[in-house]
Formats: structure tokens, C-alpha cells, sequence
């Protein structure tokens, strides 16, 4: 994949194999971040159904991203565990060629204070199911969760987002930013559980959609299970159409529609991808958003 | 420069909100419209704009000559009109930098390109004379903004813009009295030939700032009476029932209705 070509810190899962070109460690299957460093995986048509490990160790601070391109049917599974005081800023894009299938999962075990920031591109040819699975058992574990999911053509795009709440004082944050067009359906399911005893969590959840096309879908069921009275939790979905009173205030300054359309889109988009911070991987979603507007 | 609006009549979801209105406004004028809540004056700012909400039933909007009433919303604003909104919308995500940016851009000519250097100093200039505060270009338009914020917005808006008339709905709504100046000031410093105002109003505070020339009140979506100060003074003092009884207007709820005959002995 030419993002990647001259990327010096690559790991390829190919088929059934582990290409490890960045010499990390990696023991019985499970890959080991123990340097503060900015880390590329590129997934490319993975035939083993093992479960990938991944783990981040103690004080560890750093950057993964990946990168996957299946072509053919496929699943896969990857667990994290983020040990005491990690952080992990692990950034995601999902993307085929040719209509393609796609069930990935992940699940997400967070210790004592470290922190999780998790950013997911979608715009996957085919369909798409992604069940995202965070577990903050260590008090002061922190969780960000943006996604930002381009439906286009008829692709379907079915995400699960469920983050629980295992430990005192723990903190999450789900943003969702969807546009569907043509006849492309997303659907999401996002859950906050805050368990009895976990005094002092901070759950949020934030959903906004727009849709484009007649035949296009955003169906958001946001759901929060809080079993703790002295915790702050909140959620919201506003989907619809491109909003009138935007379109008509953009243009009593001269935007014409299109103009307009645009800039009320890239309101949407632009957000996550400045959060971005790999430049090649920006650009390569700035030009996805293009397409879309 | 000239815009000339003609006999016009305004509905909305079949009610009729303007009734033959007449109001002609020259570059260098500044035109004062008060009136009771609901007799059009914001209609008339929203018409001229080309809000699709209303239907024009007959006459005319003319700008120097030529109708517009077949021009888009965007169209009227490339070629002059702006539109200070009563209540100004948020766009989340879009920053306010990056809006101004693009309204100028789409006035320009193909082969033109902003001169981002001096788009900036302008920018910071506007922002630092309406006293925005140093992030407003990164901050995303209208979101968060007070409602004080929001009016001085829509004012910076218009010095970035430039329009030949603009017509500003309420500006006073939400100032307190030290941006009430502040935006009084930087308005007239933008009088000039250039330049047509219609200042739709409730309230005289905001026509000491920004002195008008003509004074229109509105009842009923017509022009009813049109003075100077004077007229300015004697709303402040005594409302509008003395415009309403020197015209003979009496308002459908208090016209008197008949509830039937006594019933008489034969």
C-alpha cells in the first residue's frame, strides 16, 4: 500500500503470516509495545482467525496505527491490554477495493490510569461489522472513542460500541460522526455501563449523522446502563438531513448550495481528521471526504 | 445605488404577512423600521434576502433597476444585500476563519485569488474592533457563542463583506450597554454612498448610536408612517396606539361583534 511504503516501523499480518519489519517483540503471538514510538499495522488479507494480542506495557506511551485492506470474507480479532499508566492513541482505517466482508472485533482491557484514544475511519467497500469492547477495570482509566464512517454506494456498516465501567473514577467519551450517501446503511449501537461501586465515572456519548441520499440510512441506538448514583453520564443523536437553517445562513453570505453542502460536511469531518496526526493518513482522509462531498 | 421595493405583498403558509409595502432605500441612507412584534418587519428583511419560506403575491424588489425576486438567496448576497440575522444559526465544525474565507472567495472572479496575508490582517482587525477576542477565527461559527457574541458576529461578517445594503434585524437584542456602543460605533464608522442601512428595531437606545435619516413604522405589513426623530421619541414615550387611532386602524380582536338581538316583546 503506497501510504505505507516508506514507513520504517511496519508490522504486516499477511495471509497467515507476521512480517515483522520493526523488530518488535513479539512472544507466542502477542505483540509487545514497550517504547514510546509511532507504530504501523497493516492488515492485508489475513487467513488465521486467531486472535491477535497485543499488549502495552506499564508507563508505555504511544501510536499504533492500523491499516486494513481485506479483499476476501474475512474475521478478525484483536485484544488489547493497556498495562498501568499506558497510554495508546491507536488510529484505524478500514477500507476494500472489491465488495468485501468484514467482521472485526476488538476488545479493550484498560489497568489503573491508563488512557485509550481510539480513532476509527470507515468507509469500507461491502459490509462492514465492527464490535468495539472497552473494559476500564483500573481506577482512572480514560477512554476517547471518535468514528467517523463514510457509507457510499450500498455498503452496510454495522458497529457495536460498549464501554464498561469496572473501577472507580473512570472516564469515557463516544463521538460518533456519520454521512451516509447513495444507498449506504449505518447502523450503530453504542453502550455506556457504569457498575455499582464505581463512584466518581464520567460516561458520555455524542452521535451525529447526516444523510445524504434518499435511500441512504443512520440508524443510532444509544443506551446507557448505570447502576451507580454519584457518577455524571450523558448521550445524544441528532441525525437528519443537511439542516435548512445552515444551508440558508451559508448562503446569505454567497455560498451556493454546493458551497454550502460542503462546508456543513466538512464541519462534520473536519473535527477528527485534525486530530490526526499522521500526515499521510490525514491526507488520505481528506481525499475520502472529497469524494463523498 | 438604489433599492426600491414596490407594492409588495408577502404570504407565508397562506397568510398574508406583507400588504403593498413601499420602501426606497439610496446608498448613504440609513432607514430606521419599528413597529409592534408581528407586523412584518423581519419578513421584509427575509423577503429581500429570498428566504424560500415566503411567497412574494405580487410586486417588486428592485436593486439599481433590476428585479431580483428571481435571484437565489446566495445570488442576492454576491450582488449586495446582507442580512444581519435576529437570531444567527450555529455550524458546528466550520470555523469562523474558514467561513469568511469562503464567502469572500466565492465574490471573487475565476482567475482572482485571496490574498490570505491581507484576508488575515482584516480579519484580526474586524475581530480586535468588535473586541471578539483573539480565538474567534478557530472558533466554530456561532457554537458557544452569547447571544452578545453572536450579534457582533453577524456585524463583523458584514465589514469582512462589504455589501451596498444591509439590513440589520434586531442588532440591539441581547447587547448590554457597553456592546450596544460598541456595535453602534463600528456601524457608522461603515456609513458612507457606499452603503444602504435599514435598521429593524423595538427600541430608541440603539438609534442614538446609529442616527437614522428616515423613520418608518410598520403595522399590519405596510409603512404607515414615515418621519424623523420625532417619531423616535414619541414610540419611546407613548407606544404605539397613537399611530393605531390617527390612522384608524383597529386590530381584528377588538373590532366590535355582534352577540345577537335582545329578545323584544310583541
Amino acid at each position: 500500500m503506497k501510504l505505507l511504503v516508506d514507513k520504517n516501523n511496519l508490522i504486516i499480518l499477511d495471509k497467515e503470516n507476521i512480517i515483522n519489519e520493526y523488530d518488535l517483540k513479539i512472544e507466542s503471538n502477542q505483540i509487545i509495545i514497550d517504547k514510546e514510538d509511532d507504530i504501523f499495522i497493516y492488515i492485508n488479507d489475513l487467513l488465521s482467525q486467531k486472535p491477535i494480542e497485543i499488549r502495552v506495557k506499564n508507563d508505555v506511551k504511544s501510536k499504533l496505527f492500523i491499516v486494513v485492506t481485506n479483499s476476501r470474507t474475512n474475521v478478525i480479532k484483536i485484544n488489547f491490554l493497556l498495562e498501568n499508566n499506558s497510554e495508546l492513541e491507536l488510529v484505524s482505517y478500514f477500507s476494500a477495493k472489491n465488495k468485501a466482508k468484514l467482521d472485526f472485533s476488538r476488545s479493550f482491557t484498560l489497568e489503573k490510569f491508563s488512557n485509550l484514544k481510539l480513532f476509527n475511519f470507515l468507509t469500507y467497500n461491502g459490509t462492514l461489522n465492527i464490535d468495539e469492547t472497552i473494559n476500564m477495570i483500573g481506577e482512572g482509566a480514560n477512554t476517547k472513542l471518535e468514528f467517523l464512517n463514510l457509507g457510499k454506494l450500498s455498503n452496510v456498516t454495522n458497529v457495536l460500541q460498549e464501554i464498561n465501567h469496572l473501577a472507580i473514577k473512570t472516564k469515557s467519551m463516544i463521538s460518533n460522526s456519520l454521512i451516509a450517501s447513495n444507498k449506504s446503511k449505518l447502523n450503530y449501537q453504542v453502550i455506556g455501563s457504569i457498575a455499582k461501586g464505581m463512584e466518581y465515572s464520567d460516561c458520555s456519548q455524542s452521535n451525529r449523522g447526516i444523510i445524504l441520499g434518499e435511500e441512504s440510512e443512520i440508524a443510532v441506538e444509544p443506551t446507557l446502563l448505570i447502576d451507580e448514583y454519584n457518577v455524571s453520564a450523558s448521550h445524544g443523536a441528532a441525525i437528519g438531513q443537511i439542516d435548512e437553517n445552515q444551508l440558508y445562513y451559508l448562503k446569505s453570505r454567497g455560498l451556493n448550495e454546493e458551497e454550502a453542502r460542503s462546508l456543513i460536511i466538512f464541519g462534520l469531518t473536519n473535527p477528527f481528521i485534525e486530530k490526526i496526526t499522521d500526515q499521510g493518513l490525514k491526507s488520505l482522509f481528506k481525499r475520502q471526504v472529497n469524494r463523498i462531498v | 445605488m438604489i433599492l426600491d421595493i414596490k407594492d409588495l405583498s408577502v404570504s407565508i403558509d397562506g397568510n398574508m404577512i406583507l400588504n403593498s409595502l413601499n420602501l426606497t432605500v439610496k446608498g448613504g441612507e440609513v432607514h430606521a423600521i419599528m413597529g409592534p412584534n408581528g407586523t412584518g418587519k423581519s419578513t421584509l428583511a427575509q423577503v429581500c434576502m429570498g428566504h424560500p419560506s415566503y411567497k412574494v403575491e405580487s410586486g417588486d424588489i428592485l436593486l439599481d433597476g433590476e428585479s431580483i425576486l428571481d435571484k437565489t438567496v446566495d445570488e442576492r448576497s454576491r450582488i449586495g444585500l446582507f442580512l444581519a440575522m435576529q437570531n444567527p444559526v450555529e455550524v458546528p465544525g466550520v470555523t469562523n476563519f474558514d467561513f469568511v474565507k469562503a464567502a469572500i472567495q466565492t465574490r471573487m472572479a475565476k482567475d482572482e485569488h485571496l490574498r490570505i496575508g491581507k484576508f488575515i490582517l482584516k480579519f484580526e482587525a474586524a475581530s480586535e474592533e468588535l473586541r471578539m477576542g483573539k480565538g474567534l477565527a478557530h472558533r466554530f461559527l456561532n457554537q458557544g457563542f452569547s447571544g452578545g457574541e453572536k450579534k457582533r458576529n453577524e456585524i463583523l461578517q458584514m465589514k469582512m463583506l462589504n455589501p451596498k445594503f444591509a439590513f440589520l434585524d434586531e442588532i440591539d437584542s441581547g447587547l448590554d450597554v457597553d456592546a450596544l456602543k460598541l456595535v453602534g460605533d463600528n456601524v457608522t464608522k461603515m456609513k458612507s454612498p457606499d452603503l444602504g442601512l435599514i435598521l429593524i428595531t423595538h427600541y430608541q437606545r440603539l438609534l442614538d448610536y446609529i442616527v437614522p435619516d428616515f423613520v418608518h413604522i410598520m403595522l399590519n405589513g405596510q409603512i404607515v408612517k414615515t418621519g424623523k426623530n420625532e417619531l423616535i421619541n414619541r414610540i419611546d414615550k407613548e407606544g404605539y396606539e397613537w399611530v393605531k387611532k390617527e390612522l384608524g386602524i383597529v386590530e381584528e380582536e377588538k373590532r366590535p361583534v355582534s352577540l345577537g338581538v335582545c329578545p323584544s316583546k310583541h
